[in-house]
Protein backbone atom coordinates (compact mmCIF):
# COMPACT_ATOMS: atom_id res chain seq x y z
CA UNK A 1 0.00 0.00 0.00
CA UNK A 2 1.31 3.41 -0.93
CA UNK A 3 2.86 5.77 1.63
CA UNK A 4 0.40 8.30 3.00
CA UNK A 5 -2.51 5.89 2.84
CA UNK A 6 -4.39 6.03 6.15
CA UNK A 7 -5.17 2.30 5.98
CA UNK A 8 -1.60 1.21 5.40
CA UNK A 9 -0.99 -1.98 7.38
CA UNK A 10 2.00 -4.15 8.14
CA UNK A 11 2.23 -7.55 6.51
CA UNK A 12 2.62 -10.78 8.52
CA UNK A 13 6.18 -10.89 7.27
CA UNK A 14 6.96 -7.47 8.77
CA UNK A 15 5.20 -8.27 12.06
CA UNK A 16 7.30 -11.42 12.38
CA UNK A 17 10.41 -9.28 12.06
CA UNK A 18 9.19 -6.97 14.84
CA UNK A 19 8.51 -9.96 17.12
CA UNK A 20 11.99 -11.27 16.36
CA UNK A 21 13.52 -7.92 17.31
CA UNK A 22 11.47 -7.90 20.54
CA UNK A 23 12.90 -11.33 21.44
CA UNK A 24 16.44 -10.13 20.73
CA UNK A 25 15.75 -7.11 22.92
CA UNK A 26 14.45 -9.36 25.70
CA UNK A 27 17.72 -11.29 25.70
CA UNK A 28 19.70 -8.06 25.36
CA UNK A 29 21.31 -9.16 22.11
CA UNK A 30 19.67 -6.59 19.85
CA UNK A 31 22.15 -5.03 17.48
CA UNK A 32 21.81 -2.34 14.80
CA UNK A 33 23.03 -4.82 12.18
CA UNK A 34 19.74 -6.70 12.71
CA UNK A 35 17.84 -3.64 11.46
CA UNK A 36 19.95 -3.58 8.32
CA UNK A 37 19.25 -7.30 7.72
CA UNK A 38 15.54 -6.73 8.28
CA UNK A 39 15.58 -3.82 5.86
CA UNK A 40 17.38 -5.84 3.18
CA UNK A 41 15.04 -8.80 3.64
CA UNK A 42 11.99 -6.55 3.33
CA UNK A 43 13.33 -4.75 0.27
CA UNK A 44 13.83 -8.14 -1.35
CA UNK A 45 10.39 -9.33 -0.23
CA UNK A 46 8.62 -6.27 -1.64
CA UNK A 47 10.65 -6.46 -4.86
CA UNK A 48 9.49 -10.06 -5.27
CA UNK A 49 5.88 -9.05 -4.62
CA UNK A 50 6.21 -6.37 -7.29
CA UNK A 51 7.72 -8.88 -9.68
CA UNK A 52 4.87 -11.34 -9.10
CA UNK A 53 2.32 -8.59 -9.72
CA UNK A 54 4.15 -7.58 -12.89
CA UNK A 55 4.32 -11.18 -14.14
CA UNK A 56 0.65 -11.74 -13.34
CA UNK A 57 -0.23 -8.70 -15.43
CA UNK A 58 1.80 -10.15 -18.29
CA UNK A 59 0.18 -13.58 -18.28
CA UNK A 60 -2.01 -13.89 -21.30
CA UNK A 61 -5.29 -15.55 -20.52
CA UNK A 62 -7.80 -16.29 -23.26
CA UNK A 63 -11.02 -14.64 -22.07
CA UNK A 64 -13.40 -17.12 -23.65
CA UNK A 65 -11.89 -20.37 -22.36
CA UNK A 66 -9.79 -19.22 -19.39
CA UNK A 67 -6.83 -21.10 -20.92
CA UNK A 68 -3.39 -19.67 -21.57
CA UNK A 69 -2.83 -17.84 -24.81
CA UNK A 70 -0.02 -19.17 -26.94
CA UNK A 71 3.52 -18.01 -26.14
CA UNK A 72 6.67 -19.41 -27.74
CA UNK A 73 8.60 -19.55 -24.45
CA UNK A 74 6.56 -22.06 -22.40
CA UNK A 75 9.01 -24.88 -23.09
CA UNK A 76 11.90 -22.58 -22.16
CA UNK A 77 10.19 -21.94 -18.80
CA UNK A 78 9.77 -25.66 -18.22
CA UNK A 79 13.41 -26.44 -18.96
CA UNK A 80 14.64 -23.51 -16.86
CA UNK A 81 12.63 -24.82 -13.91
CA UNK A 82 14.00 -28.32 -14.44
CA UNK A 83 17.58 -27.08 -14.54
CA UNK A 84 16.98 -25.13 -11.31
CA UNK A 85 15.34 -28.04 -9.50
CA UNK A 86 17.89 -30.60 -10.61
CA UNK A 87 20.89 -28.28 -10.35
CA UNK A 88 24.02 -30.39 -9.84
CA UNK A 89 22.26 -33.60 -10.82
CA UNK A 90 22.51 -35.29 -14.19
CA UNK A 91 19.23 -36.46 -15.76
CA UNK A 92 19.43 -38.37 -18.98
CA UNK A 93 15.78 -38.51 -19.88
CA UNK A 94 13.51 -35.62 -19.17
CA UNK A 95 10.41 -36.12 -21.30
CA UNK A 96 8.12 -33.38 -22.46
CA UNK A 97 4.97 -34.32 -24.35
CA UNK A 98 2.68 -32.17 -26.39
CA UNK A 99 -0.93 -32.84 -27.36
CA UNK A 100 -2.86 -30.81 -29.93
CA UNK A 101 -6.65 -31.27 -29.78
CA UNK A 102 -8.89 -30.15 -32.62
CA UNK A 103 -12.69 -30.28 -32.71
CA UNK A 104 -13.85 -32.32 -35.70
CA UNK A 105 -15.88 -30.47 -38.36
CA UNK A 106 -16.20 -27.45 -36.13
CA UNK A 107 -16.83 -25.00 -39.00
CA UNK A 108 -19.76 -27.09 -40.14
CA UNK A 109 -21.02 -27.34 -36.53
CA UNK A 110 -20.85 -23.54 -36.16
CA UNK A 111 -22.64 -22.96 -39.47
CA UNK A 112 -25.41 -25.32 -38.46
CA UNK A 113 -25.94 -24.36 -34.80
CA UNK A 114 -24.47 -20.88 -34.59
CA UNK A 115 -21.40 -19.44 -32.93
CA UNK A 116 -22.95 -19.17 -29.45
CA UNK A 117 -23.39 -22.94 -29.30
CA UNK A 118 -19.94 -23.33 -30.84
CA UNK A 119 -18.51 -21.22 -28.01
CA UNK A 120 -20.28 -23.40 -25.44
CA UNK A 121 -18.64 -26.45 -26.97
CA UNK A 122 -15.24 -24.80 -26.89
CA UNK A 123 -15.62 -23.80 -23.23
CA UNK A 124 -16.86 -27.29 -22.28
CA UNK A 125 -13.89 -28.91 -24.03
CA UNK A 126 -11.44 -26.45 -22.43
CA UNK A 127 -12.90 -27.30 -19.01
CA UNK A 128 -12.48 -31.05 -19.56
CA UNK A 129 -8.87 -30.65 -20.68
CA UNK A 130 -8.01 -28.25 -17.86
CA UNK A 131 -9.62 -30.50 -15.24
CA UNK A 132 -7.72 -33.51 -16.58
CA UNK A 133 -4.37 -31.70 -16.43
CA UNK A 134 -1.88 -31.19 -13.61
CA UNK A 135 -1.07 -27.75 -12.23
CA UNK A 136 2.35 -28.02 -13.87
CA UNK A 137 0.87 -28.60 -17.33
CA UNK A 138 0.37 -25.73 -19.77
CA UNK A 139 -3.08 -25.83 -21.36
CA UNK A 140 -3.18 -23.36 -24.21
CA UNK A 141 -5.83 -22.13 -26.60
CA UNK A 142 -3.80 -22.24 -29.78
CA UNK A 143 -6.31 -20.97 -32.29
CA UNK A 144 -10.01 -21.14 -33.16
CA UNK A 145 -10.89 -24.69 -32.19
CA UNK A 146 -7.44 -26.00 -31.33
CA UNK A 147 -6.30 -26.57 -27.75
CA UNK A 148 -2.75 -27.59 -26.86
CA UNK A 149 -1.40 -29.25 -23.75
CA UNK A 150 2.30 -29.07 -22.95
CA UNK A 151 3.09 -31.76 -20.40
CA UNK A 152 6.40 -31.65 -18.49
CA UNK A 153 7.86 -34.91 -17.10
CA UNK A 154 5.56 -36.95 -19.33
CA UNK A 155 6.77 -39.73 -21.60
CA UNK A 156 4.85 -40.86 -24.68
CA UNK A 157 2.84 -43.51 -22.77
CA UNK A 158 1.86 -40.97 -20.11
CA UNK A 159 0.63 -38.58 -22.80
CA UNK A 160 -1.41 -41.39 -24.40
CA UNK A 161 -3.02 -42.21 -21.03
CA UNK A 162 -3.76 -38.50 -20.54
CA UNK A 163 -5.34 -38.19 -24.00
CA UNK A 164 -7.32 -41.41 -23.45
CA UNK A 165 -8.79 -40.03 -20.24
CA UNK A 166 -9.82 -36.82 -22.00
CA UNK A 167 -11.34 -38.68 -24.95
CA UNK A 168 -13.38 -40.74 -22.47
CA UNK A 169 -14.81 -37.57 -20.98
CA UNK A 170 -15.45 -35.96 -24.39
CA UNK A 171 -17.51 -39.02 -25.36
CA UNK A 172 -19.78 -38.29 -22.37
CA UNK A 173 -20.00 -34.56 -23.12
CA UNK A 174 -23.34 -33.24 -24.33
CA UNK A 175 -24.50 -29.76 -25.22
CA UNK A 176 -28.23 -29.08 -24.71
CA UNK A 177 -29.98 -26.99 -27.37
CA UNK A 178 -33.74 -26.45 -27.71
CA UNK A 179 -34.55 -29.89 -26.33
CA UNK A 180 -31.89 -31.44 -28.52
CA UNK A 181 -28.69 -32.96 -27.18
CA UNK A 182 -25.67 -32.17 -29.30
CA UNK A 183 -22.41 -34.08 -29.29
CA UNK A 184 -19.05 -33.42 -30.83
CA UNK A 185 -15.93 -35.42 -31.49
CA UNK A 186 -12.31 -34.40 -31.28
CA UNK A 187 -9.06 -35.53 -32.91
CA UNK A 188 -5.62 -35.15 -31.40
CA UNK A 189 -1.96 -35.60 -32.20
CA UNK A 190 0.76 -36.40 -29.66
CA UNK A 191 4.48 -35.74 -29.84
CA UNK A 192 7.25 -36.22 -27.29
CA UNK A 193 10.82 -35.01 -26.87
CA UNK A 194 13.49 -36.39 -24.58
CA UNK A 195 15.97 -33.94 -23.11
CA UNK A 196 19.26 -34.78 -21.49
CA UNK A 197 19.76 -32.50 -18.51
CA UNK A 198 23.47 -32.17 -17.75
CA UNK A 199 24.82 -31.23 -14.33
CA UNK A 200 24.95 -27.55 -15.18
CA UNK A 201 22.46 -26.98 -17.91
CA UNK A 202 22.71 -23.78 -19.92
CA UNK A 203 19.46 -23.02 -21.69
CA UNK A 204 19.89 -21.93 -25.27
CA UNK A 205 16.60 -20.11 -25.81
CA UNK A 206 16.78 -20.17 -29.62
CA UNK A 207 17.41 -23.89 -29.66
CA UNK A 208 14.57 -24.54 -27.17
CA UNK A 209 12.24 -22.40 -29.30
CA UNK A 210 13.16 -24.60 -32.30
CA UNK A 211 12.50 -27.67 -30.22
CA UNK A 212 9.06 -26.33 -29.25
CA UNK A 213 8.28 -25.66 -32.92
CA UNK A 214 9.29 -29.22 -33.76
CA UNK A 215 7.06 -30.62 -31.01
CA UNK A 216 4.15 -28.70 -32.51
CA UNK A 217 4.88 -29.74 -36.08
CA UNK A 218 5.10 -33.40 -35.07
CA UNK A 219 1.87 -33.20 -33.05
CA UNK A 220 0.27 -31.57 -36.09
CA UNK A 221 1.45 -34.45 -38.30
CA UNK A 222 -0.10 -36.91 -35.88
CA UNK A 223 -3.28 -34.82 -35.73
CA UNK A 224 -3.60 -34.90 -39.54
CA UNK A 225 -3.10 -38.64 -39.37
CA UNK A 226 -5.95 -38.93 -36.84
CA UNK A 227 -8.22 -36.89 -39.12
CA UNK A 228 -7.18 -38.98 -42.11
CA UNK A 229 -7.96 -42.20 -40.26
CA UNK A 230 -11.55 -41.10 -39.70
CA UNK A 231 -11.39 -38.51 -36.85
CA UNK A 232 -12.58 -39.01 -33.24
CA UNK A 233 -9.24 -40.49 -32.20
CA UNK A 234 -5.72 -39.55 -31.26
CA UNK A 235 -2.49 -40.59 -32.96
CA UNK A 236 1.07 -40.59 -31.69
CA UNK A 237 3.78 -39.13 -33.90
CA UNK A 238 6.18 -41.68 -35.36
CA UNK A 239 9.40 -40.67 -37.13
CA UNK A 240 8.96 -43.76 -39.37
CA UNK A 241 5.85 -42.24 -40.94
CA UNK A 242 7.39 -38.99 -42.22
CA UNK A 243 6.65 -39.77 -45.90
CA UNK A 244 3.09 -40.73 -45.05
CA UNK A 245 2.54 -37.49 -43.11
CA UNK A 246 3.71 -35.48 -46.13
CA UNK A 247 1.20 -37.28 -48.38
CA UNK A 248 -1.63 -36.76 -45.89
CA UNK A 249 -0.85 -33.05 -45.55
CA UNK A 250 -0.83 -32.70 -49.35
CA UNK A 251 -4.28 -34.32 -49.48
CA UNK A 252 -5.59 -31.87 -46.90
CA UNK A 253 -4.11 -28.88 -48.74
CA UNK A 254 -5.86 -30.04 -51.89
CA UNK B 1 8.00 11.82 6.48
CA UNK B 2 8.49 15.20 8.11
CA UNK B 3 10.58 15.63 11.26
CA UNK B 4 10.53 18.86 13.28
CA UNK B 5 12.23 19.82 16.53
CA UNK B 6 10.37 21.34 19.44
CA UNK B 7 10.31 21.37 23.23
CA UNK B 8 7.49 19.70 25.14
CA UNK B 9 7.11 20.29 28.86
CA UNK B 10 10.76 21.32 28.88
CA UNK B 11 12.03 18.21 27.06
CA UNK B 12 13.72 18.08 23.67
CA UNK B 13 11.22 16.64 21.25
CA UNK B 14 11.26 15.35 17.70
CA UNK B 15 7.83 15.44 16.05
CA UNK B 16 7.25 12.74 13.42
CA UNK B 17 4.65 13.23 10.71
CA UNK B 18 3.66 10.83 7.93
CA UNK B 19 4.99 7.33 7.27
CA UNK B 20 8.20 5.95 8.75
CA UNK B 21 9.16 3.04 6.52
CA UNK B 22 12.13 1.39 4.87
CA UNK B 23 12.33 4.16 2.29
CA UNK B 24 13.05 6.91 4.81
CA UNK B 25 14.14 4.94 7.91
CA UNK B 26 17.83 5.54 7.25
CA UNK B 27 17.30 9.31 6.97
CA UNK B 28 15.42 9.17 10.28
CA UNK B 29 18.29 7.18 11.81
CA UNK B 30 20.81 9.85 10.76
CA UNK B 31 18.73 12.59 12.41
CA UNK B 32 18.16 10.51 15.51
CA UNK B 33 21.86 9.70 15.74
CA UNK B 34 22.66 13.43 15.86
CA UNK B 35 20.20 13.89 18.75
CA UNK B 36 21.43 10.84 20.60
CA UNK B 37 25.09 11.87 20.19
CA UNK B 38 24.34 14.97 22.25
CA UNK B 39 23.48 12.52 25.02
CA UNK B 40 20.28 14.22 26.21
CA UNK B 41 18.93 12.91 29.48
CA UNK B 42 15.48 12.81 27.99
CA UNK B 43 14.44 12.67 24.34
CA UNK B 44 10.77 12.74 23.42
CA UNK B 45 9.42 11.45 20.12
CA UNK B 46 6.02 12.96 19.42
CA UNK B 47 4.29 10.32 17.33
CA UNK B 48 0.85 11.96 17.14
CA UNK B 49 1.35 12.77 13.45
CA UNK B 50 2.74 9.36 12.57
CA UNK B 51 0.47 7.44 10.21
CA UNK B 52 2.53 4.27 9.77
CA UNK B 53 5.71 2.70 11.07
CA UNK B 54 7.27 -0.49 9.72
CA UNK B 55 9.75 -2.99 11.13
CA UNK B 56 12.82 -1.01 10.02
CA UNK B 57 11.45 2.12 11.70
CA UNK B 58 10.76 0.18 14.89
CA UNK B 59 14.26 -1.32 14.75
CA UNK B 60 15.70 2.19 14.65
CA UNK B 61 13.57 3.24 17.65
CA UNK B 62 14.81 0.20 19.59
CA UNK B 63 18.39 1.09 18.72
CA UNK B 64 17.93 4.74 19.81
CA UNK B 65 16.29 3.64 23.06
CA UNK B 66 19.19 1.26 23.79
CA UNK B 67 21.86 3.83 22.92
CA UNK B 68 20.27 6.47 25.16
CA UNK B 69 19.84 3.97 27.97
CA UNK B 70 23.53 3.05 27.76
CA UNK B 71 24.32 6.76 28.25
CA UNK B 72 21.85 6.95 31.20
CA UNK B 73 19.30 8.76 29.06
CA UNK B 74 15.66 7.98 28.32
CA UNK B 75 13.56 7.89 25.17
CA UNK B 76 9.85 8.58 25.55
CA UNK B 77 7.25 7.83 22.90
CA UNK B 78 4.57 10.48 23.12
CA UNK B 79 0.97 10.27 21.86
CA UNK B 80 1.22 7.05 19.88
CA UNK B 81 -1.77 6.67 17.55
CA UNK B 82 -3.99 3.70 18.59
CA UNK B 83 -2.92 1.46 15.67
CA UNK B 84 0.78 1.93 16.48
CA UNK B 85 0.14 1.52 20.21
CA UNK B 86 -1.65 -1.78 19.43
CA UNK B 87 1.30 -2.94 17.32
CA UNK B 88 3.74 -2.22 20.16
CA UNK B 89 1.40 -4.07 22.51
CA UNK B 90 0.94 -7.21 20.47
CA UNK B 91 4.63 -7.53 19.67
CA UNK B 92 5.55 -7.16 23.38
CA UNK B 93 7.55 -4.01 22.75
CA UNK B 94 5.55 -1.74 25.05
CA UNK B 95 7.27 -3.09 28.14
CA UNK B 96 10.65 -1.86 26.89
CA UNK B 97 9.59 1.69 25.98
CA UNK B 98 8.41 4.60 28.06
CA UNK B 99 5.14 5.79 26.52
CA UNK B 100 3.06 8.82 27.43
CA UNK B 101 -0.43 9.27 25.99
CA UNK B 102 -0.14 13.08 26.09
CA UNK B 103 2.27 15.81 27.25
CA UNK B 104 0.59 16.09 30.65
CA UNK B 105 1.68 12.52 31.44
CA UNK B 106 5.34 13.02 30.49
CA UNK B 107 6.64 13.86 33.96
CA UNK B 108 4.61 11.07 35.49
CA UNK B 109 6.03 8.53 33.05
CA UNK B 110 9.55 9.82 33.68
CA UNK B 111 9.10 9.77 37.42
CA UNK B 112 10.00 13.45 37.71
CA UNK B 113 6.54 14.58 38.83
Amino acid sequence: MAPGNKNRKLTEFQERHIRMMAVLLEYDVFDLRIVEFVREAELEYFSLLDKIKFLESKINIDEKTGLLKYRPDYLTNILKTVSRIYQGLRMNNFHVSFVRFDIDDFSRFNSRYGHDIGDQVLVALATIIKESSRPTDYVIRFGGEEIDALLPSTPREGAATYAGKIFGRIAQMTIPRDGETLKITVSAGISTMDYAVPENMIINEASVADSFSRLQTEADDALYDAKFQGKNRFCIYSADKKEEYLKIRKLYVK
Amino acid sequence: MEITRTVTEGFDTLCLKGDLDLNNAMKFKTLLDIEVKNAPKILVLDMSGLNYIDSTGIGILINAMKTLKAANGKLVLLAMPPSIHDLFGKTSLLKYFLAAPDPSHLKLVLGTD
